[in-house]
């Protein structure tokens, strides 16, 4: 049987990697095609680790990665092709920006040099910059040097681990855009990150990476729908507990209602985006007054916890 | 190569090496100096083996050596920029190459002028000495650079290491042990001291100039070879 589908640029199968007795990554098979792909997990979950033997940093257990069909370790003229950017926000801070880029450029044998490192520099809007040594520039501004350093030999591969650390919102607007350009022009993007949000802005594929192991990967809505899915916490304080608390678990997305020994509510949805609009209305109504309204279990690691946890029910 | 060579260099020519390195490299010359200012100078045989055995080429130039050859890749390690480096079409020993070359060049020339300044004064102007043991001193820089160098590549504790190594190896067992001499650097510094002018370090019983020099290449080659493995092997931080 054969298939007309893409090879995809990346490709692990079973990948594996042990620091010790600890697994960072965990049979992990995954094929990643051009476009944007977010890799989404919470912090240790193997995001780091993962992007960094794709990148052949990192030496694998057991299992094989490539990168357009090649073996990634080891793989000197590999590197002209991928740009990484780990996580790491360490520079050179005895180079201005300009110099930084320029070695990058000349580490990768970019050819011509010059207007490469310009064009790298514009990217991440940075020429007014460029002179002054990295030591004195913002966390923000590191990041986009470093990601000129990561863009200057245009590659056709970019993976980029938690590069929107430091960014201001207006940085992480224009980094979007510029993801959604390079992606557009048939690159290969890997974008790690932490923070769902941030992911959903970009990426139309993602990966959920939970304990090292590929929790979820596919469609961003497919994800996000399993996501609104899945039974929330919602403390309520308020002037008339018990009022509410009746009024509350009449509502169809709301599963059962508690009373804390404080006086509070505790109230379970499967259906929070529903319940944040109803809530204020049926306040209203029954002429209580809200206090403080706080999701209890909305971290990264619950969402995943939750998705791992369903996917093995 | 160029780009890698002056990354590294500036990595050695940071204040706080440079303090450390001319701090160093200033002992020798002093303590010769002061030696000398007395009107009972001690006899040659003190120097040489004071001076030049113990201080310069057991003490002086593998601290000072230990302390810049982190500039090649133990820098790079502790502060995660190893990647920037390692991510390149080169193949390895395009990397290694440069920055052993950048962490060599200017304990070389501070050490190498320190030790010929030294001998100078302390054999009374006899140039051929001074050659002989500017010519040691130079062969010990490379031979120490070359280690620490691959030493930072193995392990994170390259230091301590380093410093037990200079303590227990150079200082210890290789004056006492018999056969480890052929496994130490300062030993091969003042061969080719001996081997360079006979009359020099002439007391002691030392390897042929040939075979120290063909050991020295070797043990350099062996070392360059280790390193550019690791390179290839290890996790880049």
């Amino acid at each position: 049987m054969t298939s007309d589908a893409p090879a995809p640029v990346i490709r692990t199968e079973r990948l594996t990697r042990w620091f010790g007795n600890i697994v960072a990554v965990n049979e992990v098979t995954l094929d990643i095609h051009p476009g944007i792909t977010g890799l989404l997990g919470p912090n240790g979950a193997g995001k780091s680790t993962l992007i960094r033997m794709m990148a052949g940093l990192a030496r694998v257990s057991s299992g094989t990665v490539t990168l357009f069909g090649e073996p990634v370790r080891n793989n000197p003229p590999l590197s002209k092709r991928v740009g990484v950017m780990h996580e790491h926000e360490t520079v050179y801070g005895f180079l201005t920006g300009r110099q930084f880029v320029t070695l990058m450029g000349e580490l990768r044998d970019v050819t011509p040099l010059r207007e490469a490192v310009e064009r790298a520099i514009d990217h991440v809007e940075l020429q007014d910059a460029a002179d002054r040594k990295i030591r004195t520039y913002s966390r923000g501004m590191r990041q986009r040097i470093r990601l000129a350093g990561t863009l200057v030999h245009d590659p056709e591969v970019l993976l980029l681990d938690e590069p929107l650390n430091g960014a201001d919102p207006k940085q992480r607007i224009h980094f979007q855009r510029l993801l959604k350009r390079f992606a557009s022009e048939g690159r290969t993007i890997v974008v790690s990150s932490h923070i769902l949000e941030e992911v959903e802005r970009i990426a139309d594929t993602v990966l959920l990476l939970v304990n090292g192991k590929l929790a979820a990967s596919g469609d961003f809505r497919a994800i996000r729908a399993a996501l609104n899915e899945r039974p929330y916490h919602v403390l309520v304080a308020c002037d008339s507990p018990r009022a509410l608390a009746a009024a509350v678990v009449q509502l169809d997305t709301v599963e059962a209602v508690k009373l804390d020994p404080d006086g509070r509510i505790v109230i379970l949805s499967r259906n929070v985006r529903d319940l944040q609009i109803e809530l204020p209305k049926l306040a209203q109504r029954t002429s209580v007054t809200l206090r403080r309204v706080v999701p209890l279990d909305d971290s990264l690691e619950s969402v995943f916890g939750y998705l791992v946890d369903g996917g093995e029910r | 190569m160029k780009s890698l060579f002056l990354l590294t260099l500036r990595r050695v020519l940071t204040p706080s090496r440079l303090l450390m390195l001319g701090g160093l490299a200033l002992a020798p010359f002093a303590v010769t100096s002061l030696i000398l200012l007395f009107p009972d100078a001690p006899p040659v045989r003190i120097f040489e083996d004071f001076i030049l055995n113990t201080l310069l080429a057991g003490a002086i130039i593998p601290l000072a050596t230990l302390a810049t050859a982190r500039a090649a890749f133990g820098d790079e390690i502790s502060d995660r920029t190893l990647a920037n480096v390692t991510l390149t079409p080169y193949p390895r020993w395009r990397i290694v190459l440069p920055k052993l070359a950048g962490v060599v060049s200017v304990p070389v020339v501070v050490l190498g002028a320190i030790a010929c300044l030294t001998s100078y004064v302390g054999y009374g102007a006899d140039l051929p000495a001074t050659w002989a043991v500017t010519v040691g001193a130079v062969v010990a820089v490379v031979l120490y650079c070359s280690l620490f160098t691959w030493l930072d590549l193995v392990t994170p504790h390259a230091v301590g290491i380093g410093l037990a190594y200079i303590v227990l190896w150079e200082g210890v067992f290789s004056r006492f042990v018999y056969g480890v001499r052929f496994l130490s650097v300062r030993s091969h510094a003042i061969a080719v001291m001996h081997g360079t002018d006979e009359r020099r370090f002439a007391a002691g019983e030392h390897t042929a100039l040939s075979l120290t020099i063909i050991a020295a290449v070797v043990v350099m080659a062996g070392l360059f070879l280790l390193s550019v493995r690791r390179l290839r092997t290890m996790d880049s931080p």
